[in-house]
């Protein structure tokens, strides 16, 4: 008795799912990633690590490409976006909760009127701390910080 | 001359580098917006968000419009996040640095509580050409006052004031000094008297020490406007 086609049909496609499950190149890779960071006193959101793509590595980091840390702070129990780091690509340690990479980086204030630059950084979520290792850049507008008596001339 | 301010401004500067805050400082200062920039340059930083603390190390340049900065570290301390916020909602104060105390010092952070400038201090005035060195200027944020110290040296057109301290009281837009001594440097003589044997030296350097304080006292305060302003005068 011959195999109904329906059965190779059935077992083609198995054989296609194992193979697939093997994997494929960019198995693994998740977009739109998220990994928040929490005040452990109050339970608001400290701040948020954003990447456009993330692959499992083997020793057991997490690649991240499209980065982009943002940092809140609050007033009157509103959220208002502070400070935001981004990076092409990184490293993130899900066990320490730090975003490092060798490569440049750029930070900035909200409203764009604080703007670093520099290359090589790692980002600690868990104490929000930030190391830039080379080439620190950094521009702020000047009239953020004239004198009392001069910025009262204006 | 305008020292004290340019001083100050460095300070500001560096407060404003360093910190992270909410966005609401800029709508708290008057003012249209200029595209002048301050540019700050550095090895590297760490930044602590939770601590309040940003640390510039190596190499430290700030070019500023107005000035610029060189030292070795800079660290920069801010007030608790919330205080940052209720700083930044504070309304702006109108009153100058000469009419009534003076603005508690802003940056982007909002209140700053101490500024540390370490190592091979130099700060040059681009106006004037004045000069401070030292190897450590702070800034309290609770006094408003600058302390340069490390064998401080306040170059100006007037002379160079040297001191064990040099203090800028930003409160009370007061200089002062502790055993401060002045280097007056006079301009030339135009006499017709025939010149002396050799070469006559470009200027006259008198050296008038002030005698030291008495120890853990301030020297009297010296104030800028009392430099021989009539030298300045016969310079131009």
């Amino acid at each position: 008795m011959k195999p109904a086609p329906a059965f190779w049909l059935v077992l083609s496609l198995a054989c296609v799912v194992v193979v697939l499950a093997q994997g494929l190149p960019g198995e693994g890779v998740q977009r739109g990633i998220k990994f928040p960071e929490h005040d452990r006193q109050t339970g608001r959101l400290k701040s948020l690590l954003f990447g456009a793509t993330a692959v499992q590595q083997p020793n057991g980091l997490i690649g991240v490409t499209g980065m982009r840390v943002e940092t809140y702070t609050y007033r009157d129990n509103a959220r208002v976006l502070e400070m935001i780091v981004e990076s092409p690509a990184c490293v993130f340690d899900f066990r320490t909760k730090t975003a490092s990479s060798s490569g440049p980086m750029k930070a900035y204030r909200a409203d764009g009127s604080f703007t670093l630059e520099g290359v090589g950084f790692q980002w600690c979520q868990t104490n929000s701390q930030l190391s830039v290792s080379n080439q620190v850049r950094t521009l702020v507008r000047s009239d953020l910080f004239l004198s009392p008596s001069k910025s009262s001339q204006k | 001359m305008n020292t004290p301010y340019f001083l100050l401004r460095f300070l500001l500067g560096l407060c404003a580098v360093a910190s992270f805050a909410p966005a609401q400082i800029a709508t708290t200062l008057p003012g249209k917006t200029t595209n002048q920039f301050t540019r700050i340059e550095a090895s590297s930083l760490e930044f602590d968000r939770d601590k309040g603390v940003a640390l510039y190390k190596g190499n430290v340049r700030v070019q500023d419009p107005e000035m610029d900065l060189i030292c070795e570290e800079m660290l920069v301390r801010f007030g608790s996040s919330t205080n940052r916020v209720a700083a930044t909602n504070a309304p702006a104060a109108n009153g100058s640095a000469t009419n009534g105390p003076a603005r508690p010092l802003m940056g982007i952070g909002g209140r700053i509580d101490s500024i540390i400038a370490l190592r091979s201090v130099v700060i040059v005035n681009k106006k004037d050409k004045s000069r401070a060195t030292g190897q450590k200027a702070v800034y309290n944020g609770a006094t408003d006052i600058i302390e340069l110290t490390g064998n401080p040296v306040l170059e100006t057109e007037q002379g160079t004031l040297l001191g064990e301290i040099i203090e800028m009281d930003r409160r009370n837009n007061r200089l002062s000094a502790k055993k401060a001594r002045m280097d007056i440097i006079l301009p030339p003589t135009k006499t017709n008297a025939p010149p002396a044997k050799g070469n006559l030296p470009a200027t006259n350097e008198v050296k008038t020490p002030v005698p030291p304080a008495k120890s853990n006292t301030n020297a009297p305060p010296i104030q800028p406007k009392t430099l021989p302003k009539k030298k300045r005068d016969t310079q131009a």
